[in-house]
């Protein structure tokens, strides 16, 4: 557990404490940033810069919340960034008819290291569902991501987001309304026999 | 309206399908890779402070626009000055007034 003193070890630079920090809460990190791009490689970059963030502005971090919400919310803004800056390269590849970086993205953690023991039917469905999640308003997928993959708290992500605990609620209920929704309509397709997508 | 069991099931699972999510971890080597890049912006930012002073980024922006200015009226008055000379020797040829047409003229007096 990272105390007070350690705060300030960290404010006055401390390399040691900084890597204490680091490793408790590299894989916390990491799991919320996969949850939000769905690609392994893209979560450890993603959260490689978190702690160049944390690194650079921890000095002015004010211990008004907790220092393992500032960390959620510094990682929940820059998956949400990434997530913009692809989106835009999307666009302009669209755009210019220039295919860039097409890859199959959910399947990445699973492939890549092998590690979590999933059939394949229910990788195929973790990958539905981060498709689904993608569609969301970004309010209603950070609410959703924190709570499922990181299983924070309504209050805990009250906190990260700036906002009440019944607008946490309100959030997780209308996201989940929403994938059910866009989750019925997809399966719906399929059965006709037409291509699927959000 | 019946509703269709079969996808409400097909729906539900899917929902439920991170109930059992594995959480990813990192990599063996973050922090090194980390370390690493933490040294090499402290190493690149030895002049950022040039760029980062807020006096010194009008005075910059100012010298770069004085560059543009100067470029683009040294193309401009570079290339009317040609012009004008390649006017001059097409009149001078025009009217036979370069030195081979001298010499004709002589020839034939």
């Amino acid at each position: 557990m990272v105390n007070k003193i350690s705060i300030q070890k960290l404010k006055n630079g401390s390399q040691a404490e900084f890597k204490q920090l680091v490793e408790h809460y590299k894989n916390k990190v990491v799991n919320t940033c996969y949850g939000f791009v769905h690609n392994y490689t893209d979560a450890q970059d993603i959260s490689q810069d978190v702690f160049i963030e944390v690194f650079e502005s921890v000095g002015r971090f004010n211990e008004d919340s907790l220092l393992s919400t500032w960390i959620y919310r510094i990682a929940v803004n820059k998956s949400l960034d990434f997530l913009r800056k692809q989106k835009r390269k999307k666009r302009w590849s669209e755009l210019t008819r220039i295919n860039i970086d097409d890859r199959n993205e959910a399947d990445n953690w699973f492939t890549d290291t092998g590690s979590p023991q999933l059939s394949l039917e229910q990788k195929e469905r973790v990958k539905i569902l981060s498709t689904a999640i993608d569609s969301l308003p970004e309010s209603q997928k950070s609410a959703f991501t924190l709570h499922k993959y990181e299983e924070l708290s309504y209050k805990e992500i009250s906190e990260i987001l700036k906002t009440s605990v019944s607008s946490v609620e309100s959030l997780m209920h209308r996201a989940k309304k929403n994938l059910q929704k866009k989750l019925t309509k997809y399966y719906l397709t399929e059965k006709e026999g037409n291509n699927a997508s959000f | 309206m019946k509703k269709d069991t079969n996808i409400e099931n097909e729906v539900n699972k899917t929902l439920n399908s991170l109930d059992n999510w594995q959480k990813v971890e990192t990599d063996a080597f973050f922090y090194t890779r980390l370390s690493a890049q933490l040294e090499n912006k402290q190493n690149t930012t030895t002049f950022a402070w040039l760029f980062d002073t807020p006096i010194l980024k009008p005075a910059l922006i100012a010298v770069a626009l004085l560059i543009n200015v100067l470029s683009i009226g040294y193309i401009y008055y570079g290339n009317q000055s040609s012009m004008g000379n390649d006017f001059a020797d097409a009149f001078s040829t025009e009217y036979m007034l370069d030195q081979s047409t001298e010499s004709y003229l002589v020839i034939n007096e």
